[in-house]
């Protein structure tokens, strides 16, 4: 396994990590929120909330925009 | 849970009263050094840190002007929080908190701008909005990246969202209550985890503008599927609905 495969394999497990939390949250399963009532909650606040849209909208600059 | 974002706009009798009465309490900042102390207070919110650091990374990989909106929009924000500490402070003082509510409540709730839905949005209004991302995704997708045209379409989009989201919520919704010790400290954990996973697959490239097979990033493992225009449709789609999500929190 090589360094490439090593990178790309953390970035599965997170996903795995991710979904896998989600999943645990939907289900009750564990103490943990859903992803959608962690943004709800971040995003109470003015400061959350545009923050976060400001995240969403670097995303598209980052991989489209000059 | 706390119902938040209620039918009370900027005009509306209590509104305009508490917006009164806050302002009449908390005294304007004077001079360079009280302004600096307010954003410097408004910094210390996690979400404006983490917009200084990708605006800080966004300059050393090469695009300085999305550094520039990013770190303006993040110091906006810093000053609107410290104003909002300052304000909620001054009231705290003046009012007694079994009238007035907790000053974290007064900042968590701001004035909204908008008329909010008490329900989703209509059927037809769906269609319609998910016919324009469509017609919206083809059109910008079929230019190349970095080009004039896909970043007049990106950054048209965001910042339309971005004021809109300014303004607040357009819906009322349920506000969680504060989660478990071990629900945000493992959200907390992954969304960190992942963070110093693409930060360490950037540090070990050659330079940060020359990607690197050995230590992909999740731009350089994207770049094959956002070279061709359906790839780029389909990454285009997959962004619209992520801002309409978060639009909807």
């Amino acid at each position: 396994m090589n360094s490439h495969d090593v990178t790309v394999t953390g970035f599965l497990v997170l996903l795995a990590a991710l979904v896998g939390t989600e999943i645990a949250g939907r289900t009750g399963r564990a103490p943990v929120p859903t992803f959608s009532h962690v943004m709800t909650r971040i995003m109470r606040t003015r400061t959350g909330r545009v923050g976060m849209l400001v995240a969403w909208a670097w995303l598209g600059l980052h991989f489209f925009a000059k | 849970m706390a119902r938040l974002g209620s039918d009370r706009r900027p005009g509306s009798t209590s509104a305009s009263h508490q917006a009164q009465a806050t302002t009449a309490l908390a005294p304007a900042p004077h001079g360079l050094a009280e302004r600096v102390v307010v954003i410097a207070s408004g910094v210390r919110q996690p979400i404006v840190a983490i917009l200084i650091l990708i605006s800080f990374f966004t300059v050393l990989s090469g695009k300085p002007l999305d550094g520039l909106l990013l770190v303006t929009v993040a110091m906006a924000l810093a000053w609107d929080a410290g104003m909002n500490s300052r304000q909620a402070a001054a009231k705290a003082l003046a009012v007694p908190a079994a009238q007035s509510g907790s000053p974290a409540e007064a900042h968590a709730a701001p004035p909204v701008a908008w008329r909010l839905r008490s329900r989703p949005p209509r059927l037809r209004l769906v269609a319609v909005g998910s016919a324009a991302a469509v017609v919206y995704a083809l059109t910008f997708g079929s230019f190349t990246r970095y080009s004039w045209p896909a970043t007049a379409g990106v950054v048209g989009l965001g910042a339309s969202v971005v004021v809109v989201g300014w303004g607040g919520p357009t819906r009322q919704r349920q506000i969680p209550a504060k989660f478990t010790r071990i629900g945000a400290l493992t959200w907390g954990t992954l969304f960190v985890g992942a963070s110093l996973w693409e930060l360490t697959a950037l540090l070990m490239q050659p330079n940060i503008e020359t990607s690197s097979y050995a230590h992909p990033t999740i731009s350089t493992l994207t770049d094959p599927l956002l070279a061709s225009a359906p790839g780029r449709f389909i990454a285009l789609l997959g962004w619209i609905a992520l801002g309409a999500y978060l639009a909807e929190r």
